[in-house]
């Protein structure tokens, strides 16, 4: 952790030297277990930088804030914030002429749950790619263990599907009736772009599809339209699951689909470039339709 | 002081949930929050009630101020337009193990709630619910009640009952004639105490009450709440907000968890003859709260909404109510906020705006 603050704090200070207008990185929280997003516009305030093991924050989907617009931003970005990172170029969503980015071979980081007890974060449990490998600044370890093989990834998808579907409904509605809606789901999700959210807090609330009561049908609409529309760019960050105030595994959700998407439609979890058509984009006679009547099983 | 002995616990509680509707803190899986007490008893929930963690998820201001509250039903028959009011039904609440924080925002939701004109809809649910707070003997590192004025262990009144979560049992003290009566009541639960026990528990109370404002190491507690209220204009005018906000996610987690976080819409949920009016939890964070039908917004940028949240809290409500503060310290800002704004936070920055 200290050779990568160190490197941090480093890159930080050339890029503000370099004409960089700010830099977006770590910094400690008021506790061991907290770290926080920091915005750094001036060369004294570089020390403030850190790296932790709590530093899970997805820096990523600070890049469509409209203040930095047009900003020559510096960003630290660990495995899986450059695979989001990835998908807003994809979709013309930040100009990386403006980006200065700079990989975390990141280490595997720590999680605490409500009773303080802490633990490898899920996410990186299931992380295949901790090392941005592609960028040409990449600080830290690059030797980094998997901890999970892609495979094992989805132990818990599978072990839902295994269950009926009733008890599958179960299980859901139980989870989902404790969301509160605060949609930090949605806001800290690097991939949910929209200016305006169709689902809620649209600039009228009489626009917005889902109504404001809280009702397990709203909430279970919400959840899984958000899930659809994260089809085929989802990066499994993990963002969504770790800001839930009620501990809703938002991420399973996620995972289904991936999994779907690479088993029966034979297409890549996320799509790296877009010379692939996403699996809300594609449409092929032969789409397997497990969900329907008669629809066929596998391609 | 009357005892209930811990393994007693669950008969006692099937014994009032004759009378009351019971919520008390439950673990389930990895976080522990208010729950029904029926739900405990059903085997496959894999919920046990948990009196030790001292903190729920939420705060139970929901019993009071519910998520969504449906209340007024509507229909169109031909030309005429019929309303009907929901009734309140079922037995009373009595929200078990509760701390004396959340049992203080209770005070500063009345204020809102119960002054003119009155709020119907939270008066009945009010009317209607009675309290048990669990004594604090001690705190985690996100507490800081103290700082705000609030006793951790409790005083004399205010709640319904008090009891001490002390060895193998609860000792129970009334703090109402509706908690000396479930005391009388159900007598038959209570053993007497021991007066060294009694007065061990109540000298132990005593210290810890006064205990923190004296401990200037707190790093919760080094700026006065007053602060902003003090020095509104420097504060109000100064970056710290724009600081925050580039961070902030425009979430409603503080909003939702805070006890006293009481912002709320009214809305219609309707069909083509018919619908239902209810009112619902908002949060000044989201940027629709004041947007005008006109399309106008007052706070159409994040640092406004966010200066909104803690000014209101150390401001503008001291300002219209007798110079109580909005906060009682429950610290859940503190534990939940993904990007760690907090109040303290808050007070820190502003104290380092008033040195400068």
């Amino acid at each position: 952790m200290e050779i990568i603050t160190n490197a941090m704090r480093q890159l930080a200070r050339e890029g503000l030297e370099n004409g960089l207008d700010i830099i977006i990185g770590w910094e400690d929280g008021r506790f061991e277990w907290q770290s926080k997003p920091a915005f750094i516009t001036e060369i004294n305030d570089i020390e403030s930088l850190n790296f932790n093991n709590y530093s899970l924050k997805n820096l990523s989907g600070y890049l469509l804030k409209k203040e930095l617009k047009d900003k020559k931003i510096g960003i630290f970005l660990k495995g899986c914030d450059y695979k989001a990172y990835k998908q807003l170029v994809n979709y013309n969503q930040v100009d990386p002429e403006n980006i200065q980015i700079w990989g975390i071979a990141c280490p595997g980081l720590k999680e605490r749950d409500f009773h303080g007890n802490t633990s490898n974060a899920e996410r990186c449990q299931r992380c295949q790619e901790p090392v941005p490998e592609e960028l040409e600044t990449i600080i830290g370890k690059k030797e980094v263990a998997i901890q999970n093989s892609p495979e094992d990834k989805y132990q818990d998808v599978k072990k839902l599907e295994s269950l009926a579907t009733d008890e599958r409904f179960d299980y859901w509605k139980d989870q989902i009736s404790d969301c509160i809606r605060c949609y930090a789901c949605r806001n800290t999700c690097p991939l949910c772009e929209c200016t305006t959210c169709m689902l809620a807090g649209g600039d009228s609330n009489s626009d917005d599809w889902i109504d404001s009561a809280k009702e397990f049908s709203q909430d279970f609409f919400f959840h899984s339209i958000r899930a659809f529309h994260q089809a085929g760019r989802c990066v499994d960050c993990g963002e969504c699951e770790e800001v839930c105030p009620v501990d809703i595994p938002i991420s399973k959700i996620n995972n289904k689909i991936r999994h779907d998407i690479e088993n029966l439609y034979e297409m890549p979890e996320v799509a790296d470039d877009d010379s692939v058509m996403g699996p809300l984009l594609d449409f092929r006679e032969d789409d397997p339709e497990p969900g329907s009547k008669g629809g066929k099983e596998n391609a | 002081m009357l005892k209930l002995d811990k393994n007693k616990l669950q008969d006692f509680l099937k014994a009032i949930e004759e009378e009351y509707q019971i919520q008390l803190p439950v673990k389930k899986a990895d976080q522990t929050d208010f729950c029904n007490f029926e739900d405990t008893l059903k085997p496959n929930k894999g919920l046990e009630i948990d009196l030790n963690t001292r903190l729920s998820v939420k705060s139970p201001k929901s019993y009071l101020f519910p998520r969504s509250e449906s209340y007024l039903e509507f229909k169109k028959d031909n030309e005429r337009l019929d309303f009907k009011l929901k009734e309140l039904t079922g037995k009373a609440n009595l929200i078990f193990g509760i701390r004396n924080c959340d049992q203080e925002s209770f005070k500063i939701l009345d204020k809102v709630f119960l002054q003119e004109p009155v709020d119907q809809l939270y008066k009945r649910r009010r009317n209607s619910t009675i309290t048990v707070v669990a004594r604090c003997l001690e705190q985690s590192e996100t507490c800081f009640c103290q700082l705000f004025e609030i006793e951790p262990a409790g005083s004399e009144t205010g709640a319904d009952l008090y009891y001490y979560n002390y060895n193998d049992g609860l000792y129970f003290t009334a703090g109402s004639d509706q908690g000396e009566l479930i005391l009388s009541d159900y007598s038959q639960y209570f053993k007497s105490v021991e007066p060294e026990i009694e007065k061990k528990l109540n000298q132990e109370a005593n210290q810890f009450n006064g205990k923190i404002t004296a401990d200037s190491d707190n790093p919760l507690m080094q700026n006065k709440p007053e602060l902003l209220y003090d020095n509104k204009e420097a504060i109000f005018n100064s970056d710290i907000w724009q600081e925050l906000a580039n961070r902030c996610l425009e979430c409603g987690i503080c909003t939702y968890l805070c006890p006293t976080c009481h912002c709320y819409d009214i809305q219609d949920y309707s069909a083509d003859q018919s619908g239902e009016r209810y009112r619902c939890w908002d949060s000044c964070l989201f940027s629709n709260f004041t947007e005008m039908a006109h399309g106008d917004n007052p706070r159409e940028e994040t640092y406004q909404r966010l200066r909104q949240r803690f000014f209101h809290k150390l401001v503008y409500f001291p300002e219209e109510q007798e110079e109580s503060l909005a906060c009682v310290g429950c610290g859940r800002c503190l534990g939940s906020c993904p990007v760690n704004i907090d109040i303290t936070e808050v007070l820190a920055l502003a104290g380092g705006v008033i040195n400068d």
